[in-house]
């Protein structure tokens, strides 16, 4: 487990010049094409682009909150589902303690989706009183 | 066993002080009184039972208070024979203070809230007599001061007590500054306050050290405000305001003792101070005999006793400063018994008047009070230093240690003495001989006091009898016990062999009794025989009689010096210096922070954006500190 | 590891009452599951132990603060009684997002790796975003809430990114092995020290000291006055056990490198706080305020870095909780019956009507300001004591007049309740909720008179 290797800044100069090239090449490239393309501004070409239908009000319009509720709900399962990975990558060596922890895990996390469901968080007809 | 329980002796009165606050609603008056008795009554028994238990010196460990650094301040209690003295005193005639308190404030509707600082104040007296260290020592003498306040301006409807409550006060304050300092530079010289780690360290200084000087010096500033001695003394009459029993407890028996209480304590420090203890015999007797000369022409019952116990004070002083702790203390106890004893007899013979306090409005009353009569001439003859009661022997054991020192310190002291006779008994025939002077309504009214306040009377004129036989001298085949008890208290007082021959003492023993035998009978044949009467307010005075009847005018004084120029300084050169100058400052400063403060607001403009923004440049602002370490 | 444990099963199980929607057994469930822990914490005294690979250890100074950071918490659901009387709905949640908080308290006082560092102060502070914002209805609450959340996010990644550069180089986050790292290299490299310098600033965000401290009035005066009083106790002790913890293990030995930046902050948090409460006319944003100065006058005591510290911060913080508590349980009574105005107007005349709130609330402000008798006045006097025994005189006699200038305000608040006339009327003060009052009162005064008992703990 001991890491002799102490790196030291003068190891991550492979990683700076990588950063400033690849910074490079997309400021590059933008002046260049800003430079080189053709302009000519009107007022069509300056509207909203939206898959060639007349722009229809404003983008930011509300929506229901139930779409985020839903959403951030999908994101949460779906990044804790994400530790099962190394954890089966792993599953011999870590043995019965892993497994017991693993559910252990997994109990939490469904106590959890059974809160989220008695509460009616996807229920989307619920109304409020 | 009861060395063990030691520490709850405070607490009693502490508990009667909690119960009488908070059930004064509730709690009649007689049930207050009783409760506030019995919790006096309980810590008297634990003395008692300390008495005996008790030749050494006990420390009773509670907890460990203060400590940080090298300041270790634990909570203790010393229980030596010392504090077993002041606390049996302060127990003893503290209960039959309040025992008679039932009878004579029974009827004031604040009777409760009255009991309710008589417990608080016997608390802190113990605390004060009981700490371990001069910490302690201080938060009970503050404590006593706060009742002290408290009880002088109990009518608090009255602007006049109110003001000799707040006089008190601001004396009180000056002196305890000193005391207060005298700790701190005690703290610094010897790292402690402890008694324990002090007094074995003052044995290795050297007699007349400095600082040592200083300290004592400073605790003395301390002691003259609390005990009333030249200069800070004119608060003690004043206070008289308040109700007789806080007379006789507090400014009679047990809080004006605390400072001779102390410098007993301290009595190592004092005995490698000549100097403090030359200032101390300076002041002691110049107010044994100035306060006594006061009280010549007084015409109020209470001030008259109030200028005595000034006065005797003064000769306690006297012998702190000789060095003779225990005669001080013994003083002090003798004292507790006949001056509570003169002042409950007050009391007795104001309440038969209706709180008629002018002895010209007295006088033959001793048909009429035969109680107060009796214990009265009791306590007159023990003040007044005649054999066998107790006021002789205390008073004689410090005037032959004055004789010792210096011859012409007894002849002063003396004189202080034959005053005091003399005023002692100008009370006494004023008020119980001859006629009747006061009005009509008040000679129908005259009774004496029920039981419950004339049985204290009994059991002090008892002790102020008896008390003086407690330290038998050695000249009339005693043991002097009562100065042998306190000798592993008293490590700075001399134990050796006596100073002057018995022939000597014996006749100046004579010679006093003689003196003030005749002066006794000189007050009989002006006040009695030929029944002088004090004039009143308007004749005028001449001379030296005008001087002595206005008290020296050294209120006055002090008005004219302190507070006077005081008003003159702040309404003329204060008034400009104020506006100019502290108003400038003042202002300038609440401008500046108000600047400050509003240039701090601005910043906090509540836009999240540059709030981030401050942070991320002060992250730059480090980080430039980074390169340049 | 029990009590851990323990909370967080409490916790969940929190959850679940509020979907019976009972109200008459959410408290006493939130109270047993705090007696539970608290009874496990207190058991682990004097039985030190480590868990989690190492990462977290249980020792005397963890179990301390955590008992007080449990006690704070009591006090805190105990007024919840009264303040969320009306509320129907949410309240089992928001406990049990308290004892979540409380959860994350326990792991930064005990962590011996900076990723249960980071753990902990995450744990600690989501939670705390949603308490902030618990009054879902008041646009201040959600201001508070989206502020503390924007905030705390760009300190979190901060302290995140101090905590990268100081593994980039000693490649470790055990706090032993950075300090033998320490002490064993000659010459350390630039990053360790950027490290150093993102952490404090992480931990300044969090215990709000200056220049970072600017969410603290907006987020306090905002969130719902409990959950306020919540933050201010809770988040102040959990955040310097772990402040001290590390940089008096870790870092000690180049305590001269980062003791300037502290020196600094420490000036200007005392400055800022103190100048800045003596305009305020609103109470919760003067005692917003006095949390930063409070802030100020504890990092005397991470700065000392000598064996008074330990206690002296212990002393300093259980003594703040104890003073903030009850000043915002009266603050909540007194706004509730006033039609919601915290100004310093509307305790005008408290002590004639509701002499005991009086007493309570100045009992609370003395702490505060340090004056005798009271526990404030020991909490200043041991951190002074500690940084003058480090050498730090000049920095102390700032301080002292710093807590000088405090007086006035803490005075301002004194004065309105007892020599103003106001249009007084009775407040009735709730049974459970004056016992927690007078128990804290209690509490801070008993610690003034017997300060020996707590501080000697530590």
């Amino acid at each position: 487990m001991q890491t002799l290797v102490i790196s030291t800044p003068q190891d991550y100069i492979p990683v700076a010049i990588q950063a400033v090239v690849a910074l490079a090449f997309v400021v590059v490239v933008i002046i260049a094409s800003n430079l080189l393309g053709p302009k000519r501004k009107t007022e069509e070409k300056l509207k909203n682009f939206e898959c060639g239908i007349e722009q229809v009000g404003n983008a930011r319009r509300p929506y229901s909150v139930k779409y985020f509720l839903i959403a951030i709900l999908f994101v949460l399962f779906d990044v804790e589902v994400i530790f099962m990975y190394p954890w089966a990558v792993n599953f011999r060596t870590l043995g019965a303690f892993g497994f017991w922890e693993m559910m252990v895990f997994t109990i939490i996390l469904l106590a959890g989706f059974l809160y989220v469901l008695l509460k009616g968080a996807f229920n989307w007809q619920k109304r409020e009183e | 066993m009861i060395q063990k329980i030691a520490w709850m002796i405070p607490l009693f009165p502490l508990l009667g002080f909690i119960i009488n606050s908070f059930g004064r609603k509730i709690i009649s008056r007689n049930m207050s009184g009783i409760i506030a008795s019995l919790m006096v009554f309980i810590p008297l028994i634990f003395a008692f039972d300390l008495f005996f238990s008790v030749t050494d010196k006990v420390t009773v460990h509670l907890f460990n208070w203060i400590s940080a650094g090298v300041i270790n301040i634990p909570f203790e209690f010393l229980i030596d024979p010392l504090s077993i003295t002041m606390m049996l005193v302060v127990t003893g005639v503290g209960f039959l203070i309040h025992v008679y308190s039932i009878g004579y404030m029974g009827h004031d509707e604040h009777a409760n809230t009255f009991f309710a600082y008589l417990n608080l104040f016997i608390f802190f007296m113990l605390l004060l007599v009981m700490g371990a260290n001069y910490l302690i020592l201080f938060i009970g003498w503050e404590g006593v001061g706060l009742c002290s306040y408290l009880l002088i301006g109990f009518w608090y409807k009255n602007t006049e007590y109110n003001n000799a409550a707040r006089k008190a006060f601001v004396m009180n304050r000056i002196g305890d500054l000193g005391f207060l300092l005298g700790i701190i530079l005690m703290l610094f010289a010897f790292g402690s306050v402890n008694f324990k780690d002090v007094f074995p360290a003052a044995g290795s200084v050297q007699s007349g050290n400095v600082t040592v000087t200083i300290i004592t010096l400073l605790l003395m500033i301390g002691a003259l405000g609390k005990s009333a001695q030249i200069p800070l003394y004119t608060w003690l009459p004043d206070a008289m305001a308040g109700p007789t029993p806080v007379s006789a407890l507090i400014h009679a028996a047990t809080m004006v003792t605390a400072g001779i209480y102390m410098i007993a304590r301290s009595s190592i420090l004092y005995s490698l101070a000549p100097i403090t203890s030359g200032v101390i015999v300076v002041i002691g007797l110049a107010t044994a005999v100035f306060a006594a000369s006061i009280g010549l022409l007084q015409n109020d019952i209470k001030k008259v006793l109030a200028y005595s116990t000034v006065s005797q004070l003064g000769y306690m002083f006297l012998a702190l400063g000789l060095g003779a702790y225990s005669s001080a203390m013994f003083h002090v106890t003798t004292h507790a018994f006949f001056k509570a004893l003169l002042f409950l007899g007050a009391g007795s013979v104001m309440h038969a008047l209706n709180n008629g306090q002018d002895i010209r409005g007295m006088g033959g009353l001793r048909k009429k009070l035969p109680i107060t009569f009796i214990t009265f001439l009791i306590a007159t003859l023990a003040i007044s230093g005649i054999p066998p009661f107790s006021g002789f022997f205390s008073k004689d054991e410090i005037l032959a240690k004055a004789f010792a020192s210096n011859p012409s310190l007894w002849v002063v002291g003396m004189i202080g003495a034959l005053f005091t006779c003399f005023y002692m008994f100008r009370l006494f025939y004023l008020v119980f001989y001859g006629k009747f002077r006061g009005t009509s309504e008040q000679e129908a009214h005259v009774h004496e006091s029920p039981l419950v306040m004339t049985i204290p009377l009994i059991v002090l004129a008892v002790l102020a009898f008896l008390g003086g036989f407690l330290n038998f001298p050695a000249i009339f085949g005693g043991k002097e016990s009562f100065a042998e008890y306190l000798k592993p208290s008293l490590a700075g007082q001399y134990y050796g062999k006596e100073l002057i021959p018995h022939q000597t003492e014996l006749l100046l023993m004579a010679s006093s009794v003689i003196i003030l035998l005749a002066v006794i009978f000189i007050a009989w044949q002006v006040f009695v025989k030929r029944g002088t009467v004090p004039a009143d307010e308007t004749t005028e005075r001449k001379g030296l009689v005008k001087l002595v009847y206005n008290k020296y005018f050294i209120d006055e004084l002090y008005n004219s010096i302190f507070v006077k120029p005081y008003n003159f300084l702040s309404e003329k050169v204060f008034s400009w210096i104020d506006r100019v100058v502290i108003d400038g400052i003042v202002n300038s400063f609440g401008e500046i922070s108000i600047i400050c403060g509003r240039s701090v607001r601005k910043l906090q403009n509540g836009n999240t954006s540059f709030y981030l923004f401050v942070m991320a440049w002060a992250i730059v602002a480090m980080f430039i500190y980074l390169m340049l370490v | 590891m029990a009590a851990l444990i323990s909370i967080a099963v409490f916790g969940i199980a929190l959850l679940y009452i509020e979907l019976t929607n009972s109200k008459k057994i959410q408290l006493p469930l939130a109270v047993v599951g705090l007696l539970v822990t608290l009874g496990l914490t207190v058991m682990q005294w004097n039985h030190p132990s480590s868990s989690f690979n190492n990462m977290a250890v249980t020792d005397n100074y963890s179990v301390a603060f955590n008992a007080s950071i449990l006690l704070s918490t009591m006090f805190v659901v105990l007024l919840s009684a009264y303040y969320y009387e009306d509320v129907k709905q949410h309240v089992a949640e928001i406990m049990a997002l308290m004892l979540f908080t409380v959860f994350g308290a326990f792991l930064i006082t005990s962590f011996s790796n900076m990723i249960m560092l980071f753990l902990g102060i995450e744990t600690l502070s989501i939670p705390l975003y949603v308490l902030a914002g618990s009054k879902k209805f008041s646009l201040r609450s959600n201001e508070a809430s989206f502020k503390y959340f924007l905030m705390g996010a760009f300190a979190s990644a901060i302290l995140l990114l101090g905590i990268t550069l100081v593994y980039g180089a000693s490649a470790t986050f055990q706090l032993s092995a950075i300090s033998d790292y320490v002490n064993n290299t000659k010459q350390l490299p630039g990053i360790f020290y950027m490290g150093i310098i993102l952490i404090l600033v992480g931990f300044s965000f969090k215990v709000a000291a200056a220049p970072f401290h600017f969410w603290t009035p907006d987020v306090y005066e905002g969130s719902p006055t409990l959950i306020t009083a919540f933050m201010a106790t809770v988040v102040k002790i959990a955040g310097f056990a772990a402040f001290y913890r590390l940089f008096s293990s870790a870092f000690s030995s180049i305590a001269t490198f980062w003791e300037p930046l502290l020196w600094g902050m420490i000036i200007l948090t005392l400055l800022i706080s103190n100048f800045a409460a003596l305009l305020q006319k609103g109470v919760k944003r003067l005692l917003a305020y006095s949390s930063i100065s409070h802030a100020g006058f504890l990092l005397l005591g991470i700065i000392a870095l000598n064996k008074l510290s330990a206690g002296g911060i212990f002393y300093y913080t259980l003594a703040y909780s104890l003073a903030t508590i009850p000043a915002f349980g009266v603050l909540i009574l007194v706004k509730n019956h006033r039609n919601s105005d915290d100004s310093i107007d509307a305790f005008n005349g408290l002590a004639k009507k509701n002499p005991l709130l009086a007493i309570v609330m100045s009992v609370a402000l003395l702490s505060m300001a340090g004056i005798p008798i009271t526990a404030g006045f020991f909490a200043k006097y041991y951190i002074f004591v500690a940084a003058i025994d480090s050498g730090y005189i000049l920095l102390t006699i700032f301080a002292v007049l710093a807590a000088v200038l405090g007086v006035f305000y803490y005075f301002r608040l004194l004065n309105a309740m007892f020599l103003k006339e106001g249009e007084a009327e009775k407040i009735k003060i709730p049974v459970v909720f004056g016992i927690s009052l007078l128990i804290t009162t209690i509490l801070t005064l008993a610690m003034g008179v017997f300060p020996d008992y707590i501080i000697k703990l530590l």
